[in-house]
């Protein structure tokens, strides 16, 4: 379950439920119906309970999209169950331009 | 952890299980080909294995493995099954046993003797077992898939004259399959655990894959890798076993730390992604210097890719498994489940209950026996109508749950009858004589408490027959018999009692044979003016049974005078119907439920007393009746049959006058009749047992106390009790039942 | 949220010294002493691990984890499998079935904890 908010001046998408493995194909399919990268927007986490790589996968699967049309994910908002994770992994959404793509 | 309740549970459940495997091993030595009993045997053997296992019971476990061994080489069929092989494994059972005793909350208790019994079984076991070859993994290890998957790097600790890095952290990398996911796996929770494992110093998540995929971009499989510095003092064999359900899923490569540079070099050569990334992943850790970088993407790109890296971990398809292999095993297990089916239609579900839970229960229901007939009393006081309809009502209902909670303490007795095959067959090998055990009314049900009090008079009573009773092959051949010996087990219900015969076609009991050992033993002088039934009888006497009849079963010096102790302590009689020459039967009669009885209620001078409902034949006026006709002050002649009549007010020594119209009652014990002849009977009453104290022990003709619905205390007679001093010559005939 | 486990195995005494050492460790507990009664006991809650034993009546762990996989609810559910056998067959059947994780009975009770702890860390 997801929610797009888009107002004024910010876009932001609301993860409602876990983000495991059971959810992965339904929230992918949710996320290329419902968001259209036309702007910077904020991935809100707060409300997730359990998190897997499969999740993790989809926050970079959204950044890798917002950044293939010249966009980009600028800030996350944790629940505790993210929060760890992304601790673990030492994963900060501000050196995510590290995985790009780039060649030398 | 409390383990005492859970090793309650372990050691019912290995009875359970011990009692399945005698059971099913003596129906594989009658038909050896029934893979089904093999297999019951092994699940029985394997439970008791892996719960010993689990509290630490080494030897018990040690030895089922040796006997696990051997019953799995029978399930693949490999073993000829005959029965030399099942004495073996009985004796195994048996042991096993043993050791499952020596069990406990602190541990096992195994002493030297028993050690040496688990060593020579185990010796005897050794020609069936194979040793070499066979693989049947020892206890307590975990399996692993596959191979090691990390080429063997050197431990830390750095090598002779070569500069290892400085790197003080392990290095491991990790490369998942896509599947990895779908499988059940989270590399997260793995990630997680090497925390526990040591300090995870970086993780470094290579994303490249997923980059990569853009539209293709499947949810559910893994596109991502880690590098992870970890500093832990633990060892290489620590760190893979975290990865262990794993390994098959993906890459891992495990570097010790001041490892030398090779080490790292081989590691950017062996995964096939992006040689500058990881490279500059070591980089940032600290494994590599940049010139020693720089290096290796030069020699990279200097020389082709010649084989495909193989990824360590991955499952190849040709590792040994036919697919043949790989059917026959899903063939195997679809004829089981399609057996499993059947046999689940013939299953019946049930549950353990706490006995004392039920016990309890069954007091509480007691009680509100007693609740009720008090106020079925004041409804009755009452003259109203509708409120007796509606104790009625409920005095039914009560009824119902009385009778359903003592059905619960209820048992088939066909547990206890399967445990004697096992006996008749060592038996008949010890005495060398063949001896065929039939077994009949196994559904007959009885109190549970009752059921292990009856194993040991029965066991004797078995042991006499098969000992004296039944003859040698030769005898009976002689006498015009079967050569083999037949013995039946039997039990049935019959008014209120539960009825177990042990009989068999032997020589029976001779009066004269009785007299003769009975003097030799110096219980009686002559038999002059005995009457047969007390001759018969005599051989319930302590100091009758001579060293003969003392054997392994029956060794404890245990007689038939304790046999008859033990039928009495649970208000039972035993009989003894023998016809020389033919055979014996000794026929053992029980009260069904010692708890609630149906009662009969009657006074005898202003006193109340209750008779068992199940023994009440009629009730009928005693001076009216046409049908009685008194012979003397204690018989009668109840339409033609003549009956020992028992005064209560005499027995009572009653002061009072007798009312003028008095009641007889005739009652049923055994296979007799009597009278009873009481003031005024009451009716149909529901009473239940309070057992009497010691004070009372001596009075056979008192079974039990009851406090009725007006708080009165009645006593319950015992019918055959009463009759017991009755003068039975009166019957007229001699039916041979003493 | 705790997390849920699943015992399945016929030996009562093994499922209660698992589920004291899982529960002391802050897991939830579910039992079946066969795969059909597993399958019963399972009405569609979540469980984020089964543990179960190959060697049962009524349903083996084989199908059990057959059937159970074949439940969207559970498609990606992880399974230990509890055996005896080292036989490949066992191995490659489970695996088919969706097994990835193996334990070799007997086993210590802090033996399981560990290997759940993995999984499910």
């Amino acid at each position: 379950m997801l929610t797009v908010i888009t107002s004024q001046d910010k876009k932001e998408v609301v993860f409602e439920s876990d983000m495991t493995i059971y959810e992965a194909a339904a929230l992918y399919q949710e996320i290329t119906e419902k968001l259209t990268f036309d702007a910077n927007f904020t991935v809100n986490l707060t409300q997730v309970g359990e998190i897997d790589i499969s999740g993790i996968q989809l926050i970079f699967q959204l950044y890798f999209l917002a950044q293939s049309h010249d966009f980009t994910l600028t800030h996350i908002s944790h629940s505790e169950a993210s929060s760890q994770a992304f601790e673990l992994l030492q994963l900060d959404v501000k050196s995510f331009d590290q995985y790009l793509d780039t060649k030398v | 952890m409390d383990l005492d309740p859970v090793i309650q549970t372990f050691l019912i459940e290995a009875k359970e299980q011990l009692e399945e495997m005698e059971e099913k091993l003596l129906s594989l030595e009658q038909d050896p080909g029934d893979i089904e009993a093999v297999n019951a045997v092994f699940r029985a053997a394997h439970t008791i294995k892996g719960s010993g296992g689990m509290f630490g019971f080494e030897h018990l476990v040690a030895f089922t493995h040796e006997v696990e061994s051997v019953l799995m080489r029978m399930r693949k069929e490999e073993l000829a099954i005959d029965q030399l092989l099942i004495s073996v494994l009985l004796s195994c059972s048996d042991h096993i046993r043993v050791l499952v005793d020596c069990t406990g909350a602190d541990g096992e208790k195994i002493s030297e003797q028993t050690a040496q019994v688990s060593q020579a079984l185990v010796d005897k076991l050794s020609p069936y077992s194979a040793k070499g070859g066979q693989a049947h993994e020892q206890s307590g290890q975990i399996s692993q898939q596959g191979g090691s998957g990390t080429p063997d790097k050197s431990e830390p600790g750095s090598e002779q004259g070569q500069p290892g890095t400085v790197s003080d952290n392990w290095h491991i990398s990790l490369r998942f399959n896509a599947s990895v996911l779908k499988n059940g796996m989270d590399p997260l929770s793995f990630i997680r655990f090497l925390a526990t494992v040591g300090d995870i110093k970086s993780v470094h998540t290579l994303a490249d894959k997923l980059a990569a995929a853009g539209e293709a971009f499947d949810p559910e499989d893994c596109y991502l890798g880690f590098e992870v510095q970890l500093y832990s003092r633990a060892e290489r064999k620590d760190i893979e076993e975290v990865f262990e359900f794993v390994r098959d899923d993906c890459t891992l490569t495990i570097i010790a730390p001041h490892s030398k540079t090779e080490e790292y070099i081989a590691l950017i050569n062996s995964l096939a992604d992006d040689d500058a990334k990881l490279g500059q992943i070591l980089l940032q850790v600290g494994a590599l210097t940049p010139k020693e970088l720089e290096s290796v993407l030069q020699t990279q790109m200097a020389v082709p890719e010649e084989e495909e890296p193989v990824k360590v971990g991955e499952l190849l398809p040709a590792q040994g498994v036919d697919k043949q292999v790989v059917d026959s095993a899903l063939n195997k297990q679809k004829q089981s489940r399609e057996r499993q089916a059947k046999a689940k239609a013939s299953e019946s579900t049930s549950m353990r209950i706490d006995a004392e839970k039920l016990d309890s229960l069954i007091n509480l229901v007691g009680e509100l026996v007693i609740a009720q007939a008090n106020s079925a009393l004041l409804a009755k006081q009452s003259h109203i109508s509708n409120l007796i309809d509606a104790m009625a009502s409920t005095s039914n209902l009560i009824e119902s749950i009385r009778d359903n909670c003592l059905k619960l303490r209820m048992v088939p007795i066909g547990q206890t009858f399967s445990r004697f095959q096992r006996v008749v067959r060592d038996i008949s090998l010890e005495l060398d004589k063949d001896i065929r055990l039939t077994t009949s009314g196994e559904d007959t049900e009885l109190d549970k408490s009752m059921v292990e009090k009856l194993v040991d008079p029965l066991m004797h009573l078995v042991r006499n027959s098969m000992d004296h009773g039944i003859e040698n092959s030769a005898q009976r051949v002689a006498a015009g018999k079967p050569e083999y010996g037949q013995l039946a087990l039997r039990a049935y219900h019959d008014s209120g009692n539960i009825v177990i015969e042990v009989s068999d076609d032997g020589q029976g009991i001779t009066k004269e044979k009785v007299i003769k050992k009975a003097i030799e033993n110096g219980l009686i002088k002559s038999s002059k003016g005995m009457a047969d039934y007390d001759i018969y009888r005599l051989i319930f006497e302590p100091g009758f049974s001579t060293a003969e009849t003392i054997s392994n079963i029956s060794g404890r010096g245990v007689g038939m005078d304790v046999v008859k102790q033990n039928i009495e302590q649970l208000k039972g009689s035993i009989e003894i119907d023998s016809r020389p020459g033919l055979g014996l039967t000794m026929r053992i009669r029980v009260p069904l439920t010692l708890a609630i009885i149906d009662g009969f209620l009657m006074e005898i001078s202003g006193s109340q007393y209750v008779l068992p409902l199940n023994s009440v034949i009629e009730c009928l006026e005693l001076s009216e009746s046409s049908d009685i006709k008194e012979i003397t002050n204690n018989l009668i002649n109840l339409r033609g049959e003549v009956l020992p009549i028992i005064r209560l007010r005499e027995l009572f020594a009653c002061r009072d006058r007798a009312p003028q119209r008095q009641n007889i009652i005739v009652v049923r014990y055994g296979n007799r009749k009597g009278g009873v002849v009481i003031d005024r009977s009451l009716g149909e009453y529901q009473t239940v047992i309070k057992p009497l104290s010691n004070i009372f022990k001596g009075l056979e003709w008192l079974a039990g106390s009851t406090i009725l619905g007006s708080g009165e205390v009645a006593m319950i007679l015992d019918v055959a009790g009463l009759f017991k001093n009755a003068d039975l010559q009166a019957s007229g005939k001699n039916t041979g039942l003493y | 949220m705790a997390k849920t486990i699943l015992i399945v195995d016929d030996s009562a005494s093994l499922r209660q010294i698992i589920k004291i050492t899982l529960t002391g460790a802050g897991y939830q507990v579910i039992e079946g002493e066969n795969g059909q009664d597993a399958l019963d006991k399972l009405a569609g809650q979540k469980v984020n691990l089964v543990v179960s034993d190959v060697n049962m009546p009524v349903m083996d762990g084989i199908t059990f984890v057959t059937e159970l996989k074949k439940l969207p609810l559970y498609k990606f559910t992880p399974v230990i499998m509890l055996t005896t056998e080292s036989e490949q067959e066992i191995k490659e059947a489970g695996k088919a079935a969706g097994v990835r994780a193996w334990m070799v009975k007997p086993f210590k009770p802090a033996q399981m904890l560990t290997a759940v702890q993995k999984l499910i860390m």
